[in-house]
């Protein structure tokens, strides 16, 4: 978890220990003039894609993004679902079943499917008066809205009375730690379906997608497909690990 | 509390929930993204009723795609329900040993994973298209049931499998988690200690309180499962409203989109109201809550 933190600030650093070039840069060397890409080697060890640029350079640079969304996405998430539920505690009876009735609406929408609603929305000129620019506001925004009714449900549940207000924290904190592994894993489902953040920049999702039209297409590289896949496998393993291991510090 | 009070209780809060699904989409894509924006009217006209660009009313586009976006579904339902509910119930009854500590293990590794991942390093490795071993068929292979029964199963068996994998090895772990203090419920307790043999106690007596939960985890999960399927079908070609919403993603037909969005919506509020008037019948301990 840390090492993935270490790595995701100090991307460049990263590259240059293992001496590869930056994550835009094409080698057109790397790509057989069919434009076959080619596999690990000394110069490029994860191999290249299909526009010749490194993998192991761009799976390094997309931690970038994934820890970006992912852990501000599951705080703003937070920090509205919260607010929403401990509002919505001191509303009368009738107040709080509306509250509840919107957000099982928010939660029944699948959030794959309101994610790319969001991204097809904002992804061209952004929205809400351009708060929410194109790229990665618009993916964060997307964790946002489809992360916050789980924290506010368990916010409402609580309330915030001042003997339960420990818990309270305790209980949103943990559901945030929880959040963030699926806001990765949503962020990753965007990019591969082809909204949120946009290329060129380096996305693990976009990574795969493309190696995936590759392996279609016969120019079969499983170097493309593999490493992005197992970095972000392993991203969210361990916020999921991390996640389960404060949740037992906390409760017991 | 009695299940009609339940239903009282439950029914119009759904009813409400279809409502302001429409009032949420509605702010979100008709409201937030453009300064003006639409009127309700003309935007439910939009989603609902004109046909886009001459192919056809946007429910009329979805529909027409359900039967392969429901086999997908229901087909990693059923493997969930057939394999990983029995190991997560017979894992929480010997909850602290090596198997559920393995079977936690493995479960979380795999809900760590994307779908549309495990899909594709299946196609790379089977599909007989372009397979390192070939002998499943491999993208845009997918025939309905009922051209041809045989080629739908084959077809969908590594899109079952991604699915079922990496959903279902998280509803698992849901699920685990709501029987936890199953192995050491008093009667679970009694019924060893009577000396039955364990698979009795496992399916005689925990299966039966573990309905309501795998209930639970479901109404959960579906949406997840809605999700993996849209991704899912890009990966493998599988003409469903997934491909639908992919291509329309392409095309950047937001209208298409936003009524997918609108009808899943409606769609889940309903099954997740079907769901728990179940769990009500199961288990009356959940009319209380």
């Amino acid at each position: 978890m840390l090492v993935i933190a270490v790595i995701a600030i100090a991307a460049p650093l990263v590259t240059d220990i293992f001496g590869v070039k930056g994550p835009e840069v094409r080698s057109p060397g790397a790509v057989s003039a069919l434009g076959v890409p080619s596999g690990p080697s000394g110069a490029h060890p994860f191999g290249v894609d299909d526009l010749g640029r490194d993998i192991l350079s761009r799976v390094v640079y997309g931690s970038r993004v994934a820890l970006e969304v992912g852990l501000l996405g599951a705080l703003i998430a937070t920090l509205i679902g919260g607010a929403v539920g401990v509002a919505a505690s001191f509303a009368p009876r009738w107040g709080q079943e509306i509250v509840v009735a919107g957000l099982d609406a928010c939660l029944a929408v699948p959030a794959v499917l309101l994610g790319v609603g969001i991204g097809l929305a904002c992804g061209a000129a952004g929205c809400a008066g351009g708060v929410v620019s194109p790229g990665r506001a618009t993916a964060i925004f997307a964790v946002v809205v489809a992360g916050f009714g789980m924290v506010a449900r368990i916010a409402l549940r609580i309330g915030a009375a001042a003997e339960v207000r420990r818990p309270l924290v305790t209980r949103l904190g943990v559901s945030a730690l929880r959040l963030v592994p699926a806001a990765i894993l949503l962020e990753a489902a965007l990019g591969f379906l082809g909204v949120g953040v946009r290329a060129p920049n380096a996305e693990w999702g976009q990574m795969i997608a493309s190696a995936g039209r590759d392996i279609a297409s016969g120019n079969a590289g499983w170097w493309g497909l593999v490493f992005p896949g197992l970095a972000l496998t392993g991203t969210v393993l361990a916020f999921m690990l991390l996640a389960r291991g404060i949740e037992r510090a906390v409760s017991t | 509390m009695t299940l009609r009070r339940y239903l009282i209780r439950r029914v119009p809060r759904a009813a409400l929930a279809l409502v302001l699904v429409v009032l949420i989409a509605y702010l979100l894509f008709g409201v937030l993204p453009r300064t003006g924006g639409a009127s309700l009217s003309g935007y439910l006209k939009a989603i609902f009723v004109d046909s886009y660009r001459g192919r056809g009313s946007v429910p009329s586009l979805i529909v027409g795609r359900v039967p392969a976006t429901l086999s997908l579904v229901l087909g990693a339902l059923v493997m969930w329900v057939v394999v990983a509910v029995p190991i997560a119930i017979a894992a929480a009854v010997r909850r602290g040993t090596s198997f559920d500590r393995a079977v936690a293990g493995s479960m979380l590794a795999l809900g760590a994973a994307p779908a549309f991942w495990l899909g594709l390093l299946g196609l790379y490795l089977f599909a007989s298209t372009v397979g390192q071993f070939p002998f499943l068929p491999g993208q845009g292979a997918y025939v309905g049931l009922t051209a041809d029964p045989g080629k739908w199963f084959t077809s969908l068996i590594m899109p079952w499998l991604a699915m079922a994998l990496t959903q279902g090895a998280m509803a698992s772990v849901m699920l685990r988690r709501e029987l936890t203090e199953l192995s050491q419920r008093d009667y679970v307790v009694a019924a060893s200690a009577k000396g039955l043999p364990h698979r009795t106690v496992v399916w005689r007596h925990a299966a039966r309180a573990a309905a309501a939960p795998t209930l639970k985890v479901l109404g959960i999960e579906l949406g997840a499962l809605i999700g993996a399927a849209v991704v899912v079908e890009a990966a493998f070609s599988i003409n469903g409203v997934g491909l639908l919403v992919y291509r329309s993603i392409r095309h950047d037909n937001l209208v298409i989109v936003e009524g997918t969005v609108v009808m899943a919506g409606l769609l889940m509020v309903l099954v997740r109201l079907a769901l728990d008037v179940i769990r009500a019948l199961v288990d009356p301990r959940v009319r209380t809550t």
